[in-house]
């Protein structure tokens, strides 16, 4: 799969991310990578980063990060380039300067 | 939970602080140690208990620091828990003492800083972090705090003047701190100016990173006695990791879940506490810490700094030698830093910044953002 990945439990179904080795509801570890994108979710909160301490970042200051809460469950970090307020509803994407990482966009 | 009766923490020791050094973790360990044996009178080969905590000692942990510092500890305990490291190893050593598995206790955090340390501590800092966090340009706790603070703002209508006002009182206590690195005057106006960080955080919200180390010794409090150390008494302490896992965003910490029973074995309330040491990497914790563990309601946090006069001096002295928003965050020294200050106010000795009858002390320790929060949070309260 390319792209982030949500883990789902094939033994209770409990979805999560980050990946982890287990299950964190039962501990089963029959996990099932399904895609990221096209998860839809609330946004809790979005900060505008000014620094970075990583140096490949500091060309695309500022960046809009946010916490999303999908309705699938797991809390996902994400980029945020739209400045929405928090309870706003999104949907995560892969993110334009990154496939391998996520974007939310505000739900039409 | 049993009590902590006879038990005294003592010889609460600082070894200054440094923005970069071009020393190791080992060497600032090492002068705690040392400062210790000064402070106490002991020798090495009478503390034979030893609790650690440290990020840049990588890949070393206690057990290497034994050899390194020649002790030979019959208890060992290695605390990689961050900000909640002070609480966490009272509570260790006291229990171990209690037990007879130790005579005499160092805790002791500390670590160095230099060019790269900082980025590289944040790097690897956990595996969900590296992976779903750092990639984002988002490591570190700047933009973790940020969007707790953006989520805190927007929930209870907190303000940045009154983040600004808990900053602002910590500078002015940190200028009867001679160990604090950042001493210049702070007014609200130079708070509210300062450039963005990642907002709503902007540049005095923010902790900074240093060198350095604190200490305390545990034992009984006949030994204490014997010795002629003013020893200060635990009246309880609590710990909690990974508390309200389904809450969507940080706005509240282990402390809501367990004041009831730190007050309870503590046998006071929060109205009997002279004075509080929270944990501080940015003011929006300090807030959580007072709502949770009952100093205010919750939503509240705002509200009481506007009510109080959080100076040394002051109705509700906290953080009292500057926290680490002053005095700078020594890695993990910064989970020890609130508990040291605490012991030399309780013992009397803390100089220009003293808090009058100060008897009864809360200190509260916070840390570890494994990914969008922190997991560990403890607490304890102090009697001298």
């Amino acid at each position: 799969m390319t792209g982030p990945a949500l883990q789902r439990c094939a033994a209770c179904g409990h979805v999560q991310y980050p990946a982890r080795e287990c299950c964190e509801a039962c501990l089963a570890d029959d996990l099932a990578d399904q895609p990221a994108a096209g998860a839809r979710g609330t946004l809790i909160a979005r900060t505008l980063l000014h620094h970075s301490n990583e140096p490949r970042f500091r060309d695309l200051l500022p960046l809009g990060i946010g916490l999303v809460r999908l309705d699938a469950g797991p809390i996902v970090v994400c980029f945020v380039p739209d400045a929405l307020a928090g309870g706003a509803r999104v949907v995560l994407g892969a993110a334009a300067a990154d496939p391998a990482l996520l974007s939310a966009a505000a739900v039409e | 939970m049993q009590d902590y009766r006879d038990i005294v923490a003592c010889v609460p020791v600082t070894v200054p602080y440094a923005r970069r050094s071009e020393h190791g973790a080992a060497w600032f360990l090492a002068r705690a140690l040392a400062a210790l044996l000064d402070g106490s009178g002991l020798n090495k080969a009478a503390i034979d208990g030893l609790c650690l905590s440290s990020f840049t000692l990588a890949p070393d942990t206690a057990v290497a620091f034994t050899q390194h510092a020649g002790m030979s500890p019959r208890f060992l305990e290695f605390l990689p828990i961050g900000g909640a490291c002070g609480v966490v190893a009272l509570r260790r050593a006291a229990r171990a003492v209690q037990a007879g598995d130790a005579d005499v206790v160092a805790c002791i955090a500390g670590d160095t800083a230099n060019a790269t340390s900082f980025r590289d501590l944040l790097a690897q800092f956990s595996r969900f972090s590296r992976e779903a966090v750092y990639p984002y340009g988002a490591g570190g706790p700047n933009a973790s705090f940020a969007l707790i603070t953006a989520a805190y703002m927007q929930r209870h209508g907190a303000t940045r003047a009154d983040f600004g006002r808990l900053c602002v009182a910590q500078r002015a206590n940190a200028a009867h701190n001679p160990a604090a690195l950042l001493r210049a005057p702070l007014s609200l106006d130079d708070y509210l100016a300062a450039r963005p960080i990642a907002e709503p955080l902007h540049l005095y919200d923010c902790v900074m990173p240093c060198a350095g180390a604190d200490g305390f010794l545990v034992m009984h409090r006949a030994r204490a006695a014997a010795l002629g150390l003013r020893g200060v008494r635990i009246l309880a302490a609590i710990e909690r990791y990974n508390a309200f896992p389904d809450d969507p965003v940080q706005l509240r910490g282990g402390w809501a879940m367990d004041r009831d029973a730190l007050w309870a074995q503590a046998g006071i309330g929060p109205a009997a506490i002279d004075l509080v040491q929270t944990y501080d990497d940015y003011p929006v914790i300090s807030l959580l810490q007072l709502e949770d563990l009952g100093f205010c309601g919750k939503g509240e946090g705002a509200a009481f700094v506007r009510q109080h006069d959080l100076t040394f001096a002051g109705s509700f002295p906290h953080n009292t030698g500057g926290g680490q928003l002053s005095a700078g965050q020594a890695g993990a020294a910064g989970g020890m830093l609130g508990l040291v200050e605490a012991l030399r106010q309780l013992a009397g000795t803390a100089g220009a910044r003293q808090v009058a009858r100060a008897r009864h002390a809360l200190v509260s320790g916070f840390g570890m953002i494994n990914y969008d929060r922190g997991l560990a949070s403890a607490a304890c309260v102090l009697a001298a």
